[in-house]
């Protein structure tokens, strides 16, 4: 249905690399697979031979005929096979489980390198069903298709070869239908496939028609609309209707097409044999087995057919896996950082890089930047701040101030100019440096599922209980947190729904507390919570804030009014910077939009009484 | 709805019942269909007795006279190609029967499914607003989605794959009994194990394969919430802390799968042990009889064959009765939604205009959602055909409430409301809805163009009614700023529109109806003034024409219009023209205030931001 949004590139010819990426870690595993799939099909296969043996001995000796070898052969031969079969599944079973595990893991791991500019154009949902379905289905084909086409092939050509031998003139008149069946079955898993796609996709528009069906309902009653809906709606499961009973009939027609073909073949077995037995050249044992060769060839032909049209369909997976492993993240350490990391590492030096620790000053200088080349977001953008002071940024919505936070935390890097850490562009220091010096608090708080505690933990790994505790405080969110139902252990459920967005962003202001950050970052951070948490917030900004260097995107005015240096952006430009009253005092900007926010502020309180 | 108490299934038993004939049908198809299946491997043995070995079997029978009809065995064994021909006639006729069951089976299923599912959309949008309310919408959509598909699953796969097992041990093994009492014994006696053990084996696992879903779901879980808290985890730079718990999760979910699989292969490999056992019995029990003479060769390849065609559908019968299982539970989920209160409709049948006039009547109406907790308390008012009136008041005030009682989105419980004179309970919903356009205060737009969504409830509207309703509503020239116009496709797979362009389209789709009375709830409140100023006038200019009202705060918009009501804790406090409201010192002034800007509290505040500014100064 809805086509997301995605740019990674798709990568031609990638089986080559799935295949080098799952058979060389596993020979040893894959070639026992191999062995197992070999000897079964070779037991298989001879199963008919015993058959043919004990009619002809039958027929020849009657009453005197001895049974009791041929009967412990079988029961060698079935020993054999079953140990074989219990083997080849844990082991196939052991080899699509690990190339599952290793594609997801580097897949995930691979995620986590790129930068923002890769998932600002891929979504969510696409990227997950890569590291889910996708692995699922390529590690399931790579390891099963690798064992049915070792039983399949041989076992067809197996029996091929003995029927040759028990007749040969017989042999190939049968042998000559199955190119047949072999194209019937081609074809026919070629249309399966096809209509299971089309069902499939289907199913999703429906799912997508309920969810807006369910999500209008309000509006469709208003404008009493039932009546359309479900006529529109019944185009669609009148489409779901054609194309499952499509799927079910090409499904059920395949078998006795298959079976008729099996029955050509047998019935040719007796005509042609039969006449042959009549003169005495051919044994009924022989007769027997090629009547039953006939059905057993079936198995092996299915399973070969359906293996080679999923691996066909497998090669989209395939590209699209190896694409996004192939994807080089945009923003990464330069190798002469790397070299200092591993020096450092050596050295045992304080910072990740070796570098200062201290985050002294901070300086963007002529700084452009733009997400498409053609939309400049910020130009020629100059600030300094100094350690320990709090810098608000004011101004309308599409200015640039997130970008400038964006680009101080390097999720994106200048285009042009340079951002100086200590007066050292900071491309020349580590990610890892500058990332783990950094406390952010966003609009929309996100947690983890888990703990509140192990929420708050989030920003610093090794925080004892007392220290979450602290920190909890610190934030005004401690008494909220022991109301929860089990305090600090409360369950955080997916996405935090559990939560009201005012808990969690005291949650997340706490997380980024414990971290105790050299640079404090809150984007719009107060703009979705409700008058209480804001007052909580105001309270503990002041003490939290102190000797930390902070960024303050707001909107509320007391937020605003404290900071030591407030910067008005509009159009990506600074346009006036100064105090609180040194601004108000130019009756600028600054004060135009003061003065628009302390309206809007007395008219919310008003109506919110 | 009707109120009959219902069977657990109920839905599953109507459905059924209403295309029994296809099921009943396909049940007799798959019976003919497994007689023709029984007699290949019978038309082998005839084949071997009576015309390949010697001494020649002769019965009286049948087959005998038949054989004598075609020319005696002599003449058969120089025409073996009728044996072969008739092998294959029979494999046919046997196809067509399969697939003439499969035909019936999948249309009854299928329309079944289909069928359910209309219900379901149906039975949707006439729930009532309470139980909408309080029902999470991704529950709702997870019954009337992979519910159905569980549901459909089981018709088509479980029911046709365990019905067509039976009916085929139902036909074949009394036929082989026919043949040969002891045999058929011999070839049956491992089947009731093999059926035993499966079923068992399937329920055994049951346990550990919800594990490895959970495990695959809580490995998705991570994968999206990393994804999703990017910028969380790059902020406190936890890459590494995020792959070990990937890895924990992926690793889980690996031992579970891969203990699965070794549970599948002990039984994979017993079942097969046993069904080869089975067969080897056959052969080897089977062989010893026709060597002693008390059984044909024909008869020993044929119970070879019969042996076969059974066994392997019977293994897979285990499977297919342990997923049966699963089924049971999504149909009690649909059944749930089913047996949820649609809105009641009103009998009265009485005789109503075409059209309203308008006319608006509250007479001491009291209602709330829960019954301890009153929104609305005795609120008394009437608003004439043509009137324009502004509501104003504080949030959780009951303004919103008014509008849910005029659309009988919920029922008022005390008092009385009259529209044109008449008593609302006894008008229709869908009537009194379609006099009354409203917007809701989150604007809802479908993914499709702005065409069918402007026209979506007036579908025959000309393209002129539809141009004149969106300059109404002042969203023309941005719809014509668009590159495809009007045909530009929104939402999801189109262009997102900001939330006062998708209030603006959502009016322009109220006003296309051109409702004897529109209601507006604070539906401009992402439109900047000067627009809404625009709306405001065009509106007014069908002054009279059109009963208006309009929750707001602006003052702007309360100015224009005939009389304001104040709202507050769910009574009216206040109501008069803008002028009389303001001599009154109440919350309408306190709001006027703040707006014009009479309040000097801004001007203070600079002053003594200034001066503390200036001692600021003075100290450095």
């Amino acid at each position: 249905m809805n086509e997301q949004i995605n740019s990674t590139p798709i990568e031609r010819g990638g089986w080559k690399t799935v295949f080098r990426m799952c058979y060389l870690p596993q020979k040893k595993l894959f070639h026992k697979v191999i062995v197992l799939a070999l000897m079964t099909a070779a037991i298989e296969a001879s199963f008919t031979l015993i058959t043919k043996q004990v009619v002809d001995e039958i027929v020849a000796h009657g009453k005197d005929a001895n049974l009791a070898g041929y009967g412990l052969l079988y029961m060698a031969m079935l020993a054999v096979l079953i140990y074989c079969i219990r083997t080849f599944i844990r082991d196939t079973g052991k080899l699509s489980t690990s190339l599952m595990y290793s594609l997801r893991k580097r897949s995930f791991e691979h995620l986590q390198t790129l930068s923002f500019d890769f998932f600002d154009n891929n979504a969510v949902g696409w990227l997950v069903a890569r590291i889910t379905s996708d692995t699922a289905r390529i590690a399931r084909i790579v390891a099963w298709g690798t064992l049915d086409l070792f039983w399949g092939i041989p076992m067809i050509l197996g029996i091929f070869i003995v029927l040759f031998v028990l007749d040969s003139k017989l042999g190939l008149v049968v042998l000559g239908l199955f190119p047949f069946l072999a194209a019937v079955a081609w074809i026919f898993n070629q249309k399966i496939l096809n209509s299971s796609r089309d069902l499939r996709r289907t199913n999703s528009r429906l799912t997508a028609v309920y969810n807006e069906g369910i999500a209008g309902i309000q509006t469709s009653k208003i404008l009493v609309r039932e009546k359309q809906n479900l006529e529109e709606f019944q185009v669609d499961s009148a489409k779901m209707y054609r194309q499952s009973m499509h799927n079910l009939l090409l499904t059920s027609a395949f078998f006795p097409f298959v079976n008729v073909f099996v029955s050509l073949a047998m019935g040719i077995a007796l005509w042609l044999g039969g006449a042959e037995v009549l003169a005495g050249a051919l044994t009924l044992g022989t007769l027997v087995a090629f009547m039953t060769y006939a059905r057993t060839l079936m198995d092996p032909m299915l399973e070969v057919s359906e293996t080679l049209a999923n691996l066909q369909r497998t090669t989209a997976c395939v590209e699209r896996v190896i694409g996004l492993l192939a994807v080089e993240p945009s923003i990464k350490d330069s190798e002469k950082v790397e070299q200092l990391i591993q020096d450092a590492y050596e050295r045992g030096a304080e910072a990740h890089d070796g570098g200062d620790t201290r985050i002294a000053s901070i300086e963007f200088r002529n700084v452009d930047f733009a997400y498409k080349p053609e939309e400049p977001v910020l130009s020629n953008f100059n600030l300094q701040v100094e350690r320990g002071r709090s810098v608000a940024l004011v101004g309308p919505t599409g200015s640039g101030k997130s970008t400038i936070v964006s680009l101080l935390c390097r999720f994106y890097e200048p285009t042009q100019g340079e951002l100086l850490i200590n007066g050292i562009d900071y491309r020349e220091r580590s990610l890892h440096w500058l990332q783990s010096n950094l406390g952010i608090v966003l609009q929309t708080p996100f947690l983890f599922s888990g703990t509140v505690k192990s929420n708050i933990r989030y920003g610093k790994l090794d925080a004892s209980d007392e220290d979450v505790i602290a920190a909890a405080k610190a934030v005004n969110v401690h008494d909220i947190i022991m109301q929860m139902e089990n305090g600090y252990d409360t369950e955080v459920q997916e996405g935090g729904s559990n939560l009201s967005t005012g808990q969690k962003q005291l949650i997340s202001f706490a997380r980024a507390i414990i971290h105790d950050p050299q640079i404090l970052v809150m984007d719009e951070a107060t703009a979705s919570v409700d008058t209480q948490t804001e007052a909580r917030l105001q309270t503990s900004l002041q003490k939290v804030l102190e000797g930390r260097t902070s960024f303050i995107i707001a909107h509320r005015l007391s937020t605003i009014r404290n900071a030591d240096l407030i910067v008005v952006i509009e159009s990506g430009r600074l346009i006036e910077q100064g105090s609180h009253s040194e601004l108000l005092a130019q009756k600028g900007h600054y004060y135009e939009l003061y003065r628009k926010q302390y309206q809007t502020e007395q008219e919310q309180e008003l109506l919110n009484a | 709805m009707s109120t009959k108490s219902h069977s657990q299934y109920q839905v599953l038993i109507d459905l059924i019942r209403n295309k029994k004939w296809y099921y009943l049908g396909s049940v007799i198809s798959v019976g003919i269909a497994s007689y023709f299946m029984f007699l290949v491997p019978t038309i082998g043995k005839e084949a071997i007795d009576r015309v390949l070995t010697e001494p020649r079997v002769e019965k009286e029978d049948l087959v005998q006279r038949m054989i004598d009809w075609a020319g005696g065995a002599e003449m058969l064994a120089n025409q073996l190609w009728l044996a072969g021909g008739a092998i294959v006639l029979v494999t046919i006729v046997s196809g067509l029967f399969m697939y003439l069951k499969d035909y019936l089976a999948a249309s009854a299923c299928e329309s079944t499914v289909q069928r359910l599912r209309d219900h379901l959309y149906h039975h949707l949008h006439h729930l009532s607003e309470k139980y909408i309310g309080s029902a999470e919408s991704g529950d709702i959509l997870q019954r009337c989605t992979s519910d159905i598909d569980t549901l459909r699953e089981f018709l088509t796969m479980q029911v046709m794959n365990i019905g067509r097992t039976l009916v085929l041990m139902a036909i074949v093994i009394p036929l082989m009994f026919m043949q040969h009492a002891g045999m058929t014994l011999l070839s049956l006696i491992l089947v009731p194990i093999v059926l035993y053990y499966a079923r068992k084996f399937f329920f055994q696992v049951r346990d550990l394969f919800q594990q490895v879903d959970e495990a695959e779901g809580a490995l998705t879980t991570i994968v999206q919430e990393n994804l999703t808290g990017i910028r969380v985890v790059r902020a406190f730079a936890r890459q590494d802390y995020e792959c070990e718990k990937f890895e924990e999760k992926n690793s889980t979910y690996s031992d579970l799968n891969y203990r699965l699989i070794c549970m599948f292969a002990n039984f994979w490999a017993f079942s097969d042990l046993l069904c080869l056992l089975q067969s080897g019995l056959v052969l080897f029990g089977g062989g010893w009889l026709a060597s002693q003479g008390v059984i044909t060769v024909g008869t020993y390849f044929a119970f070879i064959g019969y042996t076969s065609m059974l066994i392997w559908p019977i293994r897979q019968l285990g499977k297919e009765l342990s997923e049966a299982g699963k089924a049971t539970v999504a149909i009690t989920r649909i059944q749930e939604i089913l047996d949820a209160p649609e809105e009641t409709s009103s009998a009265k049948a009485m005789h109503l205009p075409e059209r309203f006039k308008g006319t608006i009547e509250f007479d001491q109406v009291s209602f709330g959602y829960e019954p301890d907790r009153q929104v609305l308390n005795d609120v008394s008012f009437s608003i004439r055909a043509g009137e324009t009136v502004a509501i104003v008041g504080p949030t959780g005030a009951g303004k919103s409430t008014l509008i849910q009682l005029l659309m009988r989105l919920y029922d008022y419980g005390k008092g009385s409301i009259k529209i044109d004179g008449m008593e609302l309970k006894h008008i229709g919903r869908k009537h009194i809805r379609g006099q009354i356009g409203t917007l809701l205060q989150e604007p809802f737009l479908f993914s499709r163009s702005l065409r069918e969504n402007i026209k979506f409830s007036h579908l025959k509207a000309s393209d002129e009614a539809m141009v004149l309703a969106a300059k109404s509503a002042a969203v023309h020239h941005t719809i014509e700023s668009f590159q495809k116009g009007y045909e530009t496709v929104i939402g999801e797979r189109g262009v997102s529109l900001s939330g006062g362009q998708k209030q603006r389209v959502t009016l322009s789709r109220t006003l296309l109806k051109e409702p004897p009375i529109l209601v507006l709830d604070d539906t401009l409140s992402a439109v900047d003034a000067a627009t809404e100023q625009q709306i405001i006038q065009a509106l007014h200019s069908k002054k009279g024409e059109q009963t208006l009202l309009i929750i707001t705060h602006r003052i702007s918009v309360c100015q224009k219009a005939d009389r304001v009501f104040v709202m507050q804790n769910g009574r009216l406090v206040e109501q008069g023209s803008h002028r009389n409201l303001l001599t009154k010192h109440g919350f309408y002034r306190e709001l006027w205030e703040i707006q014009s800007g009479q309040k000097e509290r801004f001007e203070q505040d600079v002053s003594s931001a200034k001066q503390q500014g200036d001692i600021e100064l003075g100290v450095t």
